[in-house]
Parts: C-alpha cells; sequence; structure tokens
C-alpha cells in the first residue's frame, strides 16, 4: 500500500524523496509503533496512515533539515501511536490515558521550575538529553509542539484534549524534562 | 481558579520564554535523536540491505505500471522512415496500450530531439541502439541504475555520497545537493518569495536557477529528461554539478543487442511485440499448430513444446491493458518472475508459471514438464520486437495518400479497390477478418460531428492517433492546434470495430473485426505516403544560393514570394493558418525580440541554436530564428508547431541554384 502510493506520486523529485524515507526508516518506524501499541496490526496501519501523510504533506517534510528528519519520523510515529493508544482506550471505555484536566491551576503548586530561574544556554544540551528520559505522553506532546509544529487545536485533537489542556500539559512535560536534567545533574 | 490571561501577566512572560528556551532544546534533541536513529539504523543496514533492495525494485515496478498504465504519453507525427527502431519499440508500447497523447509541444519537440538523436540501427540479425560517453569521467556511477539517464562528471570538493539525505544525494557534513531525473516529467518551481529566480545556461539547454531560503536549485529539460540538482551547496557547485551531467554511459553506451538467433524456435514467434523464450530444455521442440484465439479483445497465442512424454506451452496474450489483467484473473501475485509478479502454482500436475512483463502482454508458461524448467523458461523470455511495414505503396499511388498498415501476422490480401467523387477505399481480406479503409480530401471542411451520440455505449475510446492530442466527447469540438478539426472514436458495433477521423486535409475512415489491439495496430500505423519529390518549389528558391526547405505539410499553397526590406519572404496558407519563411544576408532577427511572447524554448535547428518562441493561448503563433553562417533564417506564422519545426529543420542546401546578387 505504502510502496503503491509513493509510485503514484507525480513529482520524481518528491517521489525520490519519499522512496529513500520508505527504504530507509519504516522498519525503525514500524519497530517504535509496535513497541508502543503492542499489536502488529495496529502498528501496520500507524505506519501506514504516517506515509500517506507524509505523501500529502511532502512539500513541507521536504523542507524539514534532513539532520532533523530521522527525529521528525520518529516525532510522527509517537504521535500517531498516542493517538491510536487514545482511541483504544476510549473504544474499550476505559480510563483515559490522558487527563482531561484542563485548568492551569496545578501550576501554582509546580515548584519544578520557579519563576525566578532562567535556563542558561550550556544547559540546553542537557535538557535535550534529559527528554529521552521523559514518560512517553510528555515527549510526544513536546515533539508534536517543537518538531512537527502542530497547533493546539491539531495536538489536542490527536491527543483526545482541548487546546487548553494541551498547554496544560506543555507546561508540566517542560518542568518534568527540567527537572529531570536538574536531578541528572545533581548525581 | 482559572488564571485570567492578562496581555503582559507574568505567567505569559513566563509561557513565551519557556517557549522560546523549548524550541532550542528541541532542536538539539532533534539533532541526537536523529543521529541515535541514524546508528541504529547502520547497524541494521547491512541486514536490511535485501530489504531495501526489494523496496527500491517494488517501488520501481509499481512506477513502470503505473506509467504503463497512463499510458506513454505522447506520440508525435513524424514519417516511420525517420523514426529510429527505438523509437518504433516506445511507438509499438503506445500503439498497443492504445493510449494516445496529451504533451505539450516543448514536450514533443524534447522527444523529437532524443528521438533523433539517437542512432538505431537495424541488421538483418539484430538491432543496436549505441552512445558513446567517457565512463572513466563519471562519479559513483554504480548509483545510477538502468532507470537513470544521467550520472555526474562533476564533484565539488568534500562531497561524498551520502545515503542517509537520498538516493542520488551528496553531502560536506555541512552542506547537502541531490541530483534528480525523471523521464517525460514535471516539476513544481518554488518561486515564492524567492531571493532569485534567474536564467541559466546549462550545455545546449536553458535552466532556471532558484534560490530560496537556504535552498539553491537548477531545473532543465535535456531531451525527455527533466534534470535538477538541489540543495543547500552553494549556487556556484550546484550549477557545476548541474553543467557536469552526462548521459549515463550504463544506459547507452554498450548496444542494446536484440540477437534474432539466439531465440529458441524464433520462427514460431513471428508476430510484433513477440516474447520468445531463450531457453529450452533438452528434447522439447516445438509444434508447427499454433493456437491462436480472441478473447475479450485480446489476442491469445500458444506456442507448444513437446518432448514425447511431457510438454510445455507458452502463451501469450496481448491486451488492451486492464480487459487480459483481470480475465485471468491472477489479482494478486505472490511470486517473481525477473523482478515481473507472477504467480506459480501447480494443479494436477501441471504447473502454472504467470506473469506480466509489461502492462499490455501476460505470459503463461504451463506444462507438464517439471516445475524448475517451466521456471527456466519462464525466465529466459526475452522480448524481441519485430517491426512490420506494410508493401502496399504501389496501391495508394497519388500525391498524399494515406497508406494502411496491415500487421504480418494476418494473410491479408486486397479484394476491392474503389474510387467515388474523390472517395477511395480499399477492403482487405485474410478469410477470417477484414480491414476496409476509406480516405477522401476534404479541403479543410471540418467533419461533421453533429449525428454522434456521447453517450453511445458503442463508443470505446476517444484517443486520436495521428494528431497528437487527446480527443473530446464527440459532440464537443476538439480543434487541434493547426485548426483541424478532429473526431474520435472506435465505436464498436457487434464485432465489428469503427474509427473515422480528419487529419490535415484527410478524412479517414477504418472499419474492421479484428480484436482491438490489433485494430488499433491499423490505425496507429497508418501514415502519409512520402512525397515523391524531395524538394518542396526548388524554383521559388532560385534566388537564393543554397537554401531550401524539404519539407511542407500536404496542402500548404504558396500565396506570395516577394522582397520586404531585403529579406525575401515565402508566405503559405494551409487550413487558414500561415505558414512564412524569410531569408536573409544580413543579420538580423525578423523582428522577434519585438514582440512579446508567452513562452521561448530552446530549438536546435540544422545544429544551430535557434532563438524561439511561441504563443499558446493568444494566437498560438510561433517563431523561430537562427543563421546558419550563410543566411539568417526566420520560420514563423500560426500552424502547428511541430510542423514548423519540421518545416525549420527540413532547410537544407540545394544543388544548382544561382546565389542572390
Amino acid at each position: 500500500m505504502i510502496a503503491m502510493a509513493i509510485a503514484a506520486m507525480e513529482d520524481d523529485y518528491a517521489r525520490d524523496f519519499m522512496t529513500g524515507i520508505y527504504i530507509k526508516y519504516y522498519d525503525i518506524m514500524l519497530g517504535k509503533a509496535k513497541a508502543m501499541l503492542e499489536n502488529e496490526e495496529d502498528a501496520e496501519e500507524v505506519i501506514q496512515d504516517i506515509f500517506l501523510d507524509l505523501i500529502e504533506r511532502v512539500g513541507t517534510v521536504m523542507s524539514v533539515d534532513p539532520k532533523k528528519l530521522p527525529s521528525y519520523l520518529m516525532a510522527a510515529v509517537r504521535n500517531s501511536s498516542m493517538s491510536k493508544i487514545r482511541k483504544r482506550m476510549v473504544r474499550r471505555e476505559h480510563t483515559l490515558l490522558i487527563d482531561e484536566d484542563d485548568s492551569l491551576e496545578w501550576i501554582k503548586d509546580e515548584s519544578a521550575l520557579p519563576e525566578d530561574v532562567y535556563i542558561k544556554n550550556e544547559e540546553i544540551d542537557e535538557i535535550a538529553k534529559a527528554l529521552s528520559l521523559l514518560p512517553e505522553n510528555d515527549r510526544t506532546v513536546l515533539e508534536d509542539k517543537y518538531i512537527l509544529e502542530m497547533s493546539d487545536e491539531e495536538i489536542g485533537k490527536a491527543l483526545g484534549i482541548t487546546p487548553a489542556g494541551v498547554r496544560t500539559r506543555l507546561f508540566r512535560a517542560r518542568r518534568k524534562a527540567y527537572a529531570i536534567m536538574k536531578e541528572g545533574a545533581e548525581k | 481558579m482559572s488564571v485570567k490571561k492578562h496581555r503582559l501577566s507574568n505567567m505569559d512572560i513566563r509561557e513565551e520564554y519557556e517557549d522560546f528556551v523549548f524550541k532550542k532544546v528541541m532542536l538539539r534533541y532533534s539533532e541526537l535523536e536523529s543521529e541515535k536513529i541514524r546508528q541504529e539504523n547502520s547497524k541494521n543496514a547491512a541486514l536490511d540491505s535485501e530489504t531495501a533492495e526489494k523496496r527500491k525494485k517494488e517501488i520501481k515496478k509499481l512506477i513502470r505500471r503505473n506509467k504503463m498504465k497512463n499510458g506513454l504519453r505522447f506520440f508525435f507525427s513524424a514519417s516511420k522512415k525517420v523514426i529510429t527502431a527505438a523509437a518504433m519499440v516506445v511507438l509499438a508500447a503506445a500503439v498497443s496500450l492504445g493510449t494516445s497523447v496529451v504533451a505539450s509541444a516543448e514536450v514533443r519537440e524534447s522527444i523529437a530531439d532524443y528521438l533523433y538523436s539517437l542512432n538505431a540501427v537495424r541488421h538483418d540479425t539484430h538491432t543496436s541502439v549505441s552512445a558513446s560517453a567517457n565512463k572513466e569521467a563519471f562519479f559513483d556511477l554504480e548509483s545510477y541504475g538502468d532507470d537513470c539517464g544521467f550520472a555526474p562528471t562533476f564533484m565539488p570538493e568534500g562531497y561524498e555520497k551520502d545515503e542517509e539525505l537520498g538516493q542520488y544525494s551528496y553531502s560536506n557534513g555541512e552542506t547537502y545537493f541531490h541530483i534528480s531525473q525523471s523521464e517525460n516529467g514535471a516539476s513544481h518551481l518554488d518561486t515564492e518569495r524567492a531571493q532569485k529566480v534567474e536564467v541559466v545556461r546549462i550545455g545546449e539547454s536553458k535552466g532556471i536557477l532558484v534560490q530560496k531560503d537556504e535552498i539553491t536549485s537548477v531545473t532543465w529539460s535535456c531531451g525527455i529528461w527533466l534534470l535538477s540538482v538541489r540543495g543547500t551547496a552553494t549556487e556556484e557547485d550546484i550549477i557545476k554539478v548541474a553543467r557536469g551531467l552526462r548521459v549515463n554511459p550504463g544506459i547507452e553506451k554498450e548496444e542494446i543487442i536484440y540477437d534474432w538467433q539466439k531465440y529458441i524456435a524464433f520462427d514460431y514467434f513471428y508476430w510484433e511485440d513477440a516474447w520468445i523464450p531463450t531457453y529450452m530444455p533438452d528434447g522439447y521442440e516445438a509444434d508447427y499448430d499454433i493456437k491462436e484465439a480472441v478473447e475479450d479483445f485480446s489476442y491469445i497465442r500458444t506456442v507448444t513444446f513437446d518432448s514425447g512424454t511431457s510438454y510445455i506451452k507458452i502463451e501469450e496474450r496481448y491486451s488492451d491493458g486492464l480487459s487480459g489483467y483481470h480475465s485471468m484473473n491472477p489479482i494478486f501475485y505472490y511470486d517473481e518472475i525477473n523482478e515481473y509478479s507472477a504467480e506459480i502454482k501447480t494443479e494436477n500436475g501441471i504447473t502454472y508459471v504467470l506473469f506480466e512483463p509489461d502492462w499490455y502482454v501476460m505470459i503463461r508458461v504451463y506444462g507438464t514438464a517439471p516445475k524448475e524448467e517451466l521456471i527456466k523458461v519462464a525466465e529466459s523470455m526475452e522480448y524481441a520486437p519485430i517491426i512490420s511495414e506494410n508493401s502496399d505503396y504501389d496501391l495508394y499511388n497519388w500525391e498524399g495518400a494515406w497508406i494502411t498498415y496491415l500487421p504480418d501476422w494476418y494473410e491479408f490480401e486486397i479484394v476491392d479497390i474503389s474510387e467515388e467523387n474523390g472517395k477511395h477505399s480499399f477492403r482487405y481480406e485474410d478469410g477470417k477478418y477484414y480491414v476496409l479503409f476509406e480516405q477522401k480530401k476534404v479541403d479543410a471542411e471540418p467533419f461533421d460531428f453533429s449525428g454522434m451520440d456521447p453517450f453511445d455505449e458503442r463508443i470505446i475510446d476517444f484517443e486520436h492517433p495521428h494528431a497528437g492530442a487527446t480527443g473530446t466527447m464527440p459532440l464537443t469540438k476538439y480543434q487541434y492546434d493547426n485548426g483541424t478539426d478532429i473526431a474520435v472514436t472506435y465505436a464498436q458495433t457487434g464485432e465489428v470495430l469503427e474509427t473515422e477521423y480528419v487529419f490535415e486535409d484527410t478524412w479517414l475512415r477504418f472499419e474492421s473485426n479484428l480484436p482491438l489491439s490489433d485494430f488499433q495496430r491499423v490505425v496507429w500505423n497508418t501514415e502519409r505516403k512520402p512525397k515523391t519529390n524531395e524538394f518542396v518549389d526548388v524554383e521559388l528558391y532560385d534566388w537564393a544560393d543554397s537554401w531550401a526547405p524539404t519539407y511542407m505539410p500536404y496542402g500548404a499553397k504558396l500565396i506570395s514570394a516577394e522582397w520586404i526590406d531585403g529579406i525575401r519572404v515565402h508566405t503559405y496558407e494551409l487550413l487558414g493558418k500561415k505558414i512564412i519563411l524569410k531569408f536573409s544576408y544580413e543579420e538580423t532577427d525578423f523582428g522577434i525580440g519585438e514582440r512579446e511572447w508567452e513562452y521561448n524554448f530552446d530549438v536546435t535547428i540544422s545544429g544551430c541554436d535557434a532563438k524561439s518562441c511561441y504563443n499558446l493561448y493568444d494566437d498560438f503563433y510561433s517563431m523561430m530564428t537562427w543563421s546558419n553562417g550563410e543566411l539568417y533564417i526566420c520560420v514563423e506564422g500560426d500552424y502547428e508547431l511541430m510542423s514548423m519545426i519540421d518545416i525549420a529543420r527540413s532547410i537544407r542546401k540545394i544543388q544548382g541554384n544561382y546565389p542572390l546578387y
């Protein structure tokens, strides 16, 4: 299906580009989706959807800095997998994986990132490394926002929360990352 | 309690600050993550190279199929004598597909250029196509496989192939570029808010250079290829790489040889477009009784090889595309024969190997021979086109006649010739099939579409074989760009197929009970009889010492031949359109620069670069000017562009004329 969709692309340059992605990253993307979804069929479906979406937005994808392309793709996998998990949870009438707390009230109690603390340039590298230790949920929302450059509305739709909820999650994710970085530094 | 948003609240400022910081964090994260993924990928690279290759092939195959499905979307009118053998293969494919052609004049012109440039020679035992190139000058040639026409001969210092970035990508660690090429392709140039858009010369072509943000791209066409080099490398390097692209010797240097003698039982596979086995197990002999059948407009031919104890049958089904595919019902293939999708199964002691080497032919090798042998035979099948020619030239003994083509695997004989009110009719029969071919000069009278019902189910195709353009619904008149009205139909009446149309000054009609694919061959290969006089109106060119056109479209009438301001001007008219030839010893651009043009295009005429422009939407006017070293020449007018190019290209030095002064 993916190969057919790529082959049907009219622009040769774009088709070459997508062929490259398919050849190089399909397996690793599928592996990631499988690990997240614990279901091969769902994982294949997610990857297929991602490729169809990438083909549709190939102009944007081609403008991604090639050095950052792999992480862009993985962010897309995480995003779609999370979305799938959410749908699955809703379908099974289980508790939502994502909490629905839209208020920003809790921020007041968060003290991980005091307001008078400013992040130094050298800490950026450390926080970036700390991100890989973040729970999948938090990382996904950061990736959606900053790598896939999705709007709050789009992220909300994918994760099944409101745009305000997205902002909340972003706050929390950023602070968690900072906390992990600090924890690591203290150790 | 909710937090109210104020324009400059601490919370907002804080959020903006974090947002800013995290943009940087995520950029860095992205780089680290990508590096990790790359490393992970490279570990698996060796294991997965086979899978990667398989995927590449799968996509290539699908692309090829898509291309076939969409038809070879071009056709150009040129004499069969001029078209090379390689071109004939292409045309044969187009014929069999029954698809016509949508191509811009430029594309057709470049295709024509390409085909003219091919050097194909048909020998008694083989056909060869050759070109030369210096293999040693190429970089990274192994990356440019069979599907690539061009490979780089210049590589900026420090750049190396970078597969991370794509198949034809190179980088020096910091900047990169990518080479892309497509056959008969199209490209989208994003010039919106570009910093720079310029025309640059790439070899004999003009390319468009676009600089937008960090990306520089150069896009140009060369023959049927659309090429582009694009990336963050410097403009200078990108242009140099572009200028250094050369025809991949891997494709064209070696001779492509159809070696007729190597095929097993060549004589049995006598039809055009035949696929022929090059392997047959010992002891199997071909049976002369070749089975022929027609199903769903497909022609099926079966050749049987027998060893006395077991047999191998080779069945080839030629169809007009989908019908054959579906009627055999192997919609899902799980096996492969020479990269082609295939189905291999054994039932009741008979093994079937079914594969589709092309969109319009299916081959089934089956029999009671061992399965391995049947697969070997299937794998040995090769395409060996036979180019048929019509030998009825003598029957069409008037100037401007169209001569029909009859596939030589039938034994057609002429049974009736008649002429009434200028309408010539020829009826051919071979005992089972017949072909009725009629033609009449119509003096530019448009074809009458009024009796045709666009919803008539008998109409099964709207393609037109000669115009190089797709037709349209019969009630909506399609006007071809030389002003000719065209009717297009392959209308089916029971077992009978008909088509009629007007091309240039002639109405043509075909009627036959042949299978559709062969009927299409007949129609597509019908051609205008070459004009007996090689030179056109030689006496008109007595004023010049050497140069005259040797081709002029049929029906073109000379309106005037006069001197205007020291320029010799010959004006012809055809179907209400003008063809004007101008000659001058004095340097002049014949006013081409003073007009506003919709398009400029590159065309080589007699080895010279001509300045060439045309309008497509305004008045369909074209103009080409060039100098052959002796004269300044201009061909202009509102006649069909391809013909104008043909006229320009036909201008030759002729003997026996007198100098101008």
